[in-house]
């Protein structure tokens, strides 16, 4: 059955790919340094959960779900960059729900068929099969750090910067934003730098995604 | 009880949106200039996320061009089924190339180069309702038509 056309008034117009790309074109290096921080956040995220996926990957899935309209962008009424940190946050819990259901997108092709003895490792169905970690796994996860290990690591992390320590501890403690402001007496804008000091150092210090805690 | 779910201590989860959160409320000035001051090279981090942008929409459009190539390819290799029955005399089947030239751009640039269409012969009307009705012209009134049937 034909579906019946709607009346015009209740049309939203939606973006196609001529717009999107005149919207990318006059992204100012500002804006683009933002939605790089943003993939970059969301992607390093993401590795606890989703293997093999970086910020030029959410970038590009972020335009695709724009141009396929599962996510509607109507440039007369949301900014494109306001838009797109929308989508972007989207495919983070999107692929992070996914992840933690066992839907990683991993090739098998990108495992190893051995392990460094030589020894032939089950593949990802067969481990989904058995269920419960091989020797190997088991391994991995008691060498994981508790959180409190974590966070110690972190304190450690920050020991040179003591807004950024103070702020950590403050947040171990339950202290939400605005009353550390308070107690502290910081600007919005003084709180929110040293706090992207403390994800910039995160990110660097463990490149390959936060590790697993037991 | 793990850590993740004791209420009474920060878990990672929280964590990250305490982070996450400063980068999400800043301007994109103080980020430029945040990523200056630690010696990025901002011009080549804009300049790498819109090729990566735009090379999304140019893959985009070629996937969609790669389907609708596809499905032109199954459709012309499969044997067609007439779905529209061709008109008993000249003068119904004039009327259904007419018809359809209204209803349909690309037949009326076919018939266009024709000045009246009276002017065309049977034989010409016959070849182009079939070469019409190969490339699929009428399907959509066919279908149609079987809806209102069923």
């Amino acid at each position: 059955m034909n579906e019946k056309a709607r009346p015009l008034g209740n049309v939203e117009m939606v973006a196609g790919p001529d717009e999107v790309r005149g919207a990318i074109a006059s992204l100012t290096d500002a804006e683009s340094v933002k939605l790089k921080r943003l993939a970059e956040g969301a992607a390093f995220r993401l590795r606890r959960h989703v293997w093999g996926k970086d910020a030029n990957d959410i970038l590009q899935e972020a335009i695709h779900r724009v141009l396929e309209s599962k996510r509607h962008w109507k440039p007369q009424k949301v900014d494109f960059i306001g838009f797109l940190a929308g989508v972007i946050a989207s495919i983070e819990y999107d692929w992070r729900e996914r992840g933690k259901r066992g839907e990683t997108p991993v090739l098998e092709t990108d495992l190893p068929a051995s392990n460094t003895d030589g020894d032939p490792m089950p593949n990802a169905l067969q481990r989904a099969v058995n269920g419960c970690p091989n020797p190997e796994e088991q391994l991995i996860e008691s060498e994981e750090p508790t959180q409190e290990e974590l966070f110690q690591q972190m304190e450690e992390l920050f020991s040179e910067d003591s807004l950024a320590s103070l702020i950590f501890s403050e947040w171990r403690r339950q202290t939400k934003g605005p009353e550390i402001m308070n107690a502290l007496d910081l600007t919005r804008k003084e709180y929110d730098t040293a706090v992207r000091r403390m994800d910039r150092a995160i990110q660097k210090r463990w490149p390959e995604g936060m590790p697993h805690v037991r | 009880m793990s850590a993740d779910t004791n209420p009474d201590k920060m878990d990672l989860g929280e964590l990250f949106r305490n982070l996450s959160k400063a980068v999400e409320q800043a301007s994109p000035e103080d980020l430029l200039a945040e990523s200056k001051a630690a010696g990025q090279n901002t011009e080549g981090i804009a300049a790498e996320v819109k090729n990566t942008l735009l090379d999304a929409v140019q893959s985009f459009e070629q996937r969609k061009l790669h389907a609708a190539r596809a499905k032109y390819r199954i459709r012309s290799s499969a044997p067609r089924t007439r779905s529209f029955v061709m008109p008993a005399t000249p003068a119904e089947r004039l009327r259904m190339l007419a018809d359809a030239a209204t209803r349909d751009q690309r037949v009326a640039k076919i018939t266009a180069k024709f000045r009246n269409l009276t002017e065309i012969s049977d034989d010409d009307v016959r070849s182009a309702l079939e070469d019409l009705m190969e490339l699929g012209a009428f399907d959509d009134i066919a279908e149609q038509d079987n809806d209102g049937n069923d």
